[in-house]
C-alpha cells in the first residue's frame, strides 16, 4: 500500500501526525484482538498501548519484508501472550474471571439452559463465543482470533505466528472444533441432527 | 459409510474458500450423503459469522489519545523507530550508564578467565557437564542443555555464580539472585562487550526448567519482526538483550534496540519473592 508506505516513512522520520494516523488505522484491530485474547477491557487497553509503544520503538527495524499489518499483529499477539502469562502467574490459575461487570465475557456456563432444539440466537452466541474463546488453549485462541475474528489469510497467519501453512490449517481446524464443542456443551449452538447419531462422533452431546 | 473425521479438515478449508475444485467435489459428495456433517458445517458457518461480528468492537473513548500519551511518556520525545545501526558496537547509553554509576551490588562477575577484573574471591564456580552438541542456530538455543541442575542449589542474595559450559559452546553462565535492575542489565551488557560475549539472556529462575523449549526461543530465530524475537543470523556475532519479563524474557538484538534503554526505569525490578537469574552466554564464532 503506497499510502501506508509513505505514512510509515513519515512516522519513522518523527512526524507525530503520521504516527497518530498509524495508530488510528490499527488501534481498532489491535484493541479488538487484545480484548478477545485477554477477556478484559482494562487489560486490552493496556495491551494496545504497549503494542503501539513497541511499534514506535521498532519502527526503524521494520523493513517492509512483510506487510505492516502482519507485523503489528505479530507484536499484538506477543504483547497479549506476555500479559496473559503475567496475569496467570499472579492469579495462579489458568483464567481470571473478573467479578465486575466490565466484561461481556463473564456469564457463567449455562448447562441448565441447554436444550437440544435450542435455536441459534445471535446475541447469545456472541456472548458465549467471547467466553468460549477464553476457554481455548492459547495457541488455538490466537489462531481463531486472527482467522475468524480479524479475518487474516492463512498465509498472513503463518507470518504472524511463524507457522508453516500446514500447521496453520490443522490448528484452525482444531481450534474451531474445540470452539464448537464448547458451544455445544453450553447449549449455545444447536446439536447435529440426530438421524444418524453414531456417525459423527458427536452423539454423546 | 465414510469416516466423517476425514472430512473435517476439508470442511474448514471449504469455509475459508481454500479448497481445490476437486476437493470441493469430494466434500460435496460426502455432505450430500451425511446429514451429520451437513449440520456440522452449518454450525461452523454460524460460528464463523458470529466470530466475524466480534471484529467491530467499539474503541473505548479516549484510547487513541491515551496511546499517544503513553508512547510520548515512555519515549520522552524521542524520534520513533530509530534505524538500527548495523555496526557491532554497543549503544552509547550503555557506556554512559555504566560509567556514571557505582559498583553494582547485585551482580558480581565471577568468571576469572573471562572477566578477571570482576572476580570475587568467594564466588563459587561450578562446572556444568551439560554438553552442547547442537551449535547451529542461535546462541540461546545452543545453550539449551543448561538445566537447573547445573545451577547451584542456593544462591545468597547478591551472590553470583557462574558455570562454564564445557567444552563445546564456551558459554558462560552467570547466575544471580535478587532483583536485576536495568542498571545491572546494562552493566552486564557492557561486560559482555568487554569480553566479546555473544549472547545475553536474562530471566527468572522459575522459568528455567524447560525454558529453552519456550516458543520464544524456538521461534525467534525465524522471526523477522521487531517484536519480542528478533532475527539474528547465526553466522553473525550479535549480542542479544533479554528484557526481564514476568514470565521469562524478551529478547532484543542490540542493533535493534539502538539508543534506547530497555526500560526507562527500574520498574521491571523483580518481585522480592522471586529469584531472578541473569545469564550470559558466551558464544565464540568458529573461525574456520
Amino acid at each position: 500500500m503506497q499510502g501506508e508506505r509513505d505514512l510509515l516513512r513519515l512516522a519513522r522520520s518523527g512526524n507525530q501526525a503520521a504516527f497518530s494516523t498509524l495508530v488510528a488505522t490499527y488501534e481498532n484491530r489491535i484493541y479488538g484482538l487484545a480484548l478477545r485474547y485477554l477477556g478484559s477491557r482494562d487489560d486490552a487497553q493496556d495491551a494496545t498501548q504497549e503494542v503501539f509503544l513497541r511499534v514506535f520503538r521498532f519502527l526503524g527495524g521494520f523493513h517492509e519484508e512483510s506487510s505492516f499489518s502482519t507485523w503489528i499483529y505479530r507484536i499484538g499477539v506477543n504483547v497479549c501472550k506476555d500479559m496473559l502469562s503475567q496475569k496467570n502467574r499472579r492469579a495462579e490459575q489458568p483464567l481470571e474471571w473478573k467479578d465486575e461487570d466490565e466484561s461481556d465475557c463473564e456469564i457463567p456456563l449455562r448447562d441448565d439452559r441447554y436444550a437440544p432444539e435450542a435455536v441459534f440466537e445471535s446475541a447469545q452466541l456472541r456472548q458465549s463465543l467471547c467466553e468460549a474463546i477464553l476457554l481455548l488453549p492459547e495457541t488455538q485462541r490466537q489462531i481463531i482470533l486472527l482467522r475468524d475474528v480479524q479475518g487474516l489469510s492463512y498465509e498472513d497467519i503463518g507470518v504472524v505466528l511463524s507457522l508453516e501453512l500446514g500447521t496453520v490449517k490443522s490448528r484452525i481446524a482444531r481450534a474451531r472444533e474445540n470452539l464448537r464443542k464448547i458451544l455445544l456443551q453450553t447449549g449455545n449452538i444447536s446439536t447435529p441432527v440426530s438421524s444418524n447419531p453414531v456417525k459423527g462422533g458427536e452423539s454423546h452431546v | 459409510m465414510s469416516n466423517c473425521q476425514a472430512y473435517e479438515s476439508l470442511i474448514h478449508l471449504h469455509l475459508d474458500r481454500m479448497l481445490e475444485p476437486s476437493e470441493e467435489q469430494v466434500l460435496t459428495e460426502h455432505l450430500a450423503a451425511c446429514p451429520a456433517c451437513r449440520e456440522k458445517l452449518a454450525q461452523y458457518r454460524r460460528m464463523q459469522q458470529a466470530l466475524a461480528e466480534l471484529k467491530d468492537e467499539p474503541l473505548p473513548a479516549g484510547l487513541h489519545d491515551s496511546i499517544l500519551a503513553y508512547v510520548a511518556a515512555q519515549e520522552n520525545g524521542k524520534a520513533p523507530g530509530r534505524e538500527p545501526s548495523k555496526a557491532k558496537r554497543f549503544p552509547s547509553w550503555i557506556w554512559k550508564t555504566v560509567a556514571g554509576v557505582a559498583a553494582c551490588a547485585v551482580i558480581a562477575f565471577a568468571a576469572p578467565q573471562v572477566l578477571p577484573h570482576k572476580q570475587s574471591a568467594d564466588t563459587p564456580m561450578a562446572e556444568a557437564s551439560a554438553g552442547v552438541d547442537e551449535m547451529s542456530g542461535a546462541g540461546v538455543r545452543a545453550a539449551a542443555p543448561v538445566k537447573p541442575s547445573a545451577m547451584p542449589d542456593t544462591v545468597a542474595d547478591g551472590a553470583m555464580d557462574s558455570v562454564i559450559l564445557e567444552p563445546a559452546n564456551k558459554a558462560i553462565f552467570y547466575h544471580t539472585s535478587g532483583p536485576v535492575t536495568l542498571y545491572d542489565f546494562q552493566k552486564a551488557v557492557a561486560e559482555a562487550a568487554d569480553t566479546r560475549i555473544g549472547y545475553l539472556v536474562m530471566g527468572r529462575e522459575q522459568s528455567l526448567p524447560g525454558w529453552m523449549d519456550k516458543t520464544q526461543f524456538s521461534s525467534f530465530n525465524q522471526s523477522d519482526g521487531p517484536s519480542d524475537y528478533v532475527y539474528a543470523p547465526a553466522s553473525e556475532e550479535y549480542v542479544w538483550i533479554a528484557a526481564l519479563e514476568t514470565n521469562g524474557f524478551t529478547l532484543y538484538a542490540l542493533d535493534q534496540v539502538g539508543e534506547a534503554p530497555l526500560r526507562e526505569t527500574d520498574e521491571r525490578e523483580a518481585q522480592p519473592e522471586e529469584k531472578t537469574v541473569l545469564f550470559l552466554f558466551q558464544w565464540e564464532k568458529s573461525n574456520e
